[in-house]
């Protein structure tokens, strides 16, 4: 599973949750249809159709190898059992079952579908020969607990995704895939841990100036590794020795070292946030944000940015602890140095301009300012288009986070899009995903 | 140097102008006390000084010519000297690499440059065989494997491995000018992750120098300041793009570095920018002082002069001849040193000129003087039409330099000379000043 790079300033600011627990739940799945042998059950909790079809249609694309069985349940059927065996008379791969709540009857109070399943339940053993995933509504889950505890009982698994829009699934979809690159590149992090961890221990006793700089920069990205495969405690406490080995540096030669200093605790902020230890992770990144602040005065034009890039993701952390009126400033302040760097280097400054418009307008959004908030996407939208004409892929992501934001909150006014803006970005970002969509089956 | 070939054949072959002097070489005359700046002996000590846990970057610039290379070499080999009883200091382990060689000097870029440097950091640290250090990380594997597999299947490398793979892509992008665009995006792309693997690279190799009695690791990159100047489309110059556009990649690198810089840099209109990442202070090797600032006329006993004559005489003894038997007349000799300005090079460049003009030695005062001419014609069609008021100002030594095109040329062209005493000051080029042209007023 390619983790959310938690480096990337755009997931800093907005990290969201609901498509990294799909993208793991995908992620789960795939594991878990590997690892099984013969008839095992696992059970898919989602309640939008469209989502699920978006879904199963990521676990094809993540095991091209693998030939799936698709059985759509009838709404005639009392035997669930009977339907599968019908439908697949040879199993030669897992067989996903889904739309079992249309043979349910909502106003009976009995449902013999239900009832025959717990029932049958030794004949599936016997007679499924393969992992069966059974996809199904919250509702029916309830149900299903109540009516059918026995089949229920034997589950390996519960999935559960979240309600996602359709450009939510899409996101997903991106970050779990390609798989077959990201398996590899999961391969790579776990060989460069190992190599860290080498480099650590050889250096565990070194009481060299460089050494310990050197080790400094090494726990920093075995924390971002380590992140990024999920190790969150590991991750932090590698974070944890950076920053103790940074401050000590910084001790001795503030001006050479604050600025890593700075970059470490901003790191360790991230880290503490995603563990949900939110109060730490403010303080931590407001250290920073101290650090930069000073920087900045002495010499704006090599910290200016890291002092903005400091705001925006302090203004995201105020913003998720619900104290809006510090968010806003921060974000806004982050926003005005972004936009006096951009005057001067565009090249370099319109897309973290346009990420930190994102950041406002989800600020504004909270704050149910949601004109405003619309009126920050859409600027956001027409800063990043010229970067995102020259390089779509580079900046796709944070294109496709703009315009979603944009949608839902035009939606929720009442209001209708700014198409003459949006449909070129629309057709880029469509064509983007055809041709991820053929580079998957060539690769697979 | 063997006997059997006449005298001036063997003086000839000695006064090589293209040739950079190691240390310990018998033509080697030191001209420290005469430049007015002993930079070696300043760019050693700050680097044995600096904080091993945080690199230094510094810039080395001077006049085409002037002894920068050989400079160079005398602070790789400073650097390099083994700890003893005279020096009590650990010695650093210099990477040296010579950008002329494997890079097009034409038209060069960061991502040419940073390829070049992965490459030659890769192969001299794999020769250095430093005891448990291996230059292929995982990092740099993933690297290359990103770059190869951007730069497409248009583009077939001989060496496709990472190991010699940068070293194969640096060649292509020298040789395929028609390609070097696309190579450029393919590394462009991955110039952060490049520049990353490079560091993992050194900050590893740093740390294992200093694990095995180094005192740590030091690149020299020199050749740089041949980078062409040339105004591009978009505005700025080649000059403006690679160090000043580029200037936090540059000194980004995770040891300490040298870069060897064109003189005309420190004089570029954005020079401001440029010391803001490398750090004030930038002084280039200054040409060898015939006067001082405020004694206009050069007397022969100067310690200029003599420093002159002194390389006039190591060079006689390499080649075997009595220094006696040079010229026709000693002030032959002292009108040669005197029309160059300071300029080693150039001295080496109007003997070879003046015995070219005779058949055997002595060097008679008129060959002495076809030499020079021969140079001066050359800058009579060299200098453009514009810059002949402007280099009037120079006529008399001056103690500010403006800070504009023109001015970054005529000290990149050697129209004008910069010298050190304590400061600065500048001076036309004795050569220009010879010319019926720089003489008259107006165009």
């Amino acid at each position: 599973m390619k983790s959310i790079p938690s480096s990337a300033p755009w997931r800093d600011s907005n990290a969201k949750e609901s498509e990294r627990a799909a993208a793991e739940g995908i992620a789960a799945l795939v594991r878990g249809l590997r690892r099984a042998r013969g008839f095992t059950l696992f059970v898919a909790v989602c309640n939008k159709p469209s989502e699920c079809d978006g879904l199963l249609g990521m676990l094809f694309e993540a095991m091209p190898k693998v030939h799936f069985h698709h059985v759509c349940v009838s709404p005639e059927t009392d035997d669930l059992l009977a339907e599968v065996l019908a439908q697949v008379p040879e199993m030669s791969g897992p067989i996903l079952i889904t739309d079992i709540d249309r043979a349910i009857r909502w106003d009976q109070p009995r449902h013999p579908v239900l009832e025959t399943l717990n029932l049958q339940r030794p004949q599936w053993l016997r007679r499924v020969t393969q992992p069966v995933i059974l996809w199904t509504p919250e509702p029916l889950l309830a149900l299903l607990g109540r009516e059918a505890p026995d089949f229920l009982d034997w589950r390996s698994d519960t999935i559960h995704f979240p309600d996602l829009s359709d450009e939510q699934v899409q996101l997903v979809r991106e970050i779990a895939l390609p798989w077959e690159a990201t398996l590899r590149s999961l391969n790579a992090r776990e060989e460069r841990i190992a190599e860290l961890k080498q480099r650590l221990a050889e250096t565990s006793h070194d009481t060299d100036r460089a050494a310990i700089a050197a080790r400094g920069s090494w726990l920093l990205e075995l924390a971002s590794d380590s992140a990024s495969l999920g190790r969150r405690e590991e991750a932090l406490q590698a974070a944890q020795e950076a920053t103790d080995i940074r401050r000590r540096l910084a001790q001795d030669r503030p001006d050479a070292f604050r600025p890593d200093l700075a970059m470490s605790l901003n790191n360790l902020g991230t880290m503490l946030r995603d563990l949900g230890r939110r109060e730490e992770a403010l303080q931590a990144a407001q250290e920073a944000l101290d650090i930069r602040r000073r920087l900045a005065q002495d010499r704006p034009d090599a910290f200016l940015p890291d002092l903005a890039r400091s705001l925006n993701n302090l203004g995201a952390m105020l913003r998720d602890l619900g104290r809006r009126e510090e968010a806003l400033q921060a974000a806004q302040e982050a926003l005005d140095i972004y936009r006096r760097l951009a005057q001067d280097r565009p090249d370099a400054f319109l897309p973290d301009l346009a990420i930190s418009l994102h950041t406002l307008g989800t600020v504004l959004a909270r704050a149910v300012r949601l004109h405003d908030a619309v009126h920050a996407f859409a600027e956001g939208v027409r800063v990043l288009s010229p970067a995102f004409d020259r390089l779509p892929q580079a900046f796709a992501p944070v294109m496709r986070e703009l315009v979603a934001d944009y949608m839902t909150h035009v939606k929720e006014l009442g209001e209708s899009p700014d198409m003459e803006l949006l449909g070129p970005i629309l057709a880029k970002l469509e064509e983007i995903k055809e041709e991820g969509e053929k580079r998957g089956s060539v690769e697979a | 140097m063997t006997k059997s070939i006449d005298a001036i054949t063997r003086l000839f072959r000695a006064c090589e102008p293209n040739e950079a002097l190691q240390p310990g070489d018998v033509r080697y005359v030191n001209c420290d006390d005469v430049r007015g700046e002993n930079l070696v002996q300043t760019y050693v000590r700050s680097l044995r000084r600096a904080d091993p846990a945080k690199p230094e970057v510094k810039l080395f610039a001077g006049h085409r010519g002037v002894g920068k290379t050989c400079e160079l070499n005398r602070v790789k080999a400073s650097l390099e000297t083994p700890q003893s009883a005279e020096n009590p200091y650990r010695p650093f382990r210099v990477i040296y690499m010579d950008a002329t060689e494997k890079l097009d000097l034409n038209d060069l870029d960061l991502p040419d440059l940073l390829t070049f440097i992965a490459s030659e950091v890769v192969t001299q640290l794999r020769a250095a065989n430093l005891p448990g250090f291996d230059p292929v990380s995982t990092y740099l594997t993933r690297i290359w494997d990103e770059i190869r597999s951007a730069l497409g299947k248009e583009v077939v490398l001989k060496e496709a491995g990472v190991e010699t793979g940068f070293g194969s892509l640096a060649l292509e992008l020298k040789n395929r000018p028609n390609s070097r665009q696309a190579l450029r995006r393919a590394i462009e792309m991955h110039s952060t992750g490049l520049v990353g693997a490079v560091n993992d690279m050194l900050v590893t190799a740093n740390v294992k120098c200093r694990q095995n009695g180094c005192e740590g690791l030091v690149l020299i990159v020199d050749g740089l300041e041949r980078l062409v100047f040339r105004t591009l489309d978009g505005g700025g110059s080649t000059h403006d793009r690679l160090f000043i556009d580029r200037s936090e990649q540059l000194a980004g690198l995770k040891a300490h570095t040298i870069y060897t810089v064109p003189i005309s840099l420190f004089y570029s209109p954005r020079c401001a920018e440029l010391e803001q990442t490398f750090g004030e202070h930038n002084v280039p090797v200054p040409m060898i002082r015939l006067h001082e600032s405020d004694v206009p006329a050069i007397v022969p006993d100067a310690p200029g002069m003599l420093k002159m004559r002194e390389m006039i005489e190591a060079r006689c003894r390499h080649a075997q001849v009595n220094v006696a038997d040079v010229f026709d007349d000693p002030d032959t000799g002292r009108y040669l040193c005197e029309m160059t300005g300071g300029h080693p090079r150039h001295l080496m460049m109007f003997l070879q000129a003046a015995m070219n003009a005779v058949e055997s030695l002595p060097i008679t005062r008129a060959a002495a003087e076809k030499g020079v001419r021969n140079y001066a014609n050359s800058l009579l069609r060299e200098v453009p039409d514009e810059y002949w008021p402007k280099l009037r100002a120079f006529a008399k030594p001056q103690s500010d330099m403006p800070k504009d095109e023109a001015h970054q040329k005529m000290l990149l062209l050697l129209h004008v000379f910069e010298y050190m005493n304590g400061s600065p000051w500048y001076e036309v080029n004795p050569v220009i000043r010879t010319l019926a042209r720089f003489q008259r007023k107006g165009k």
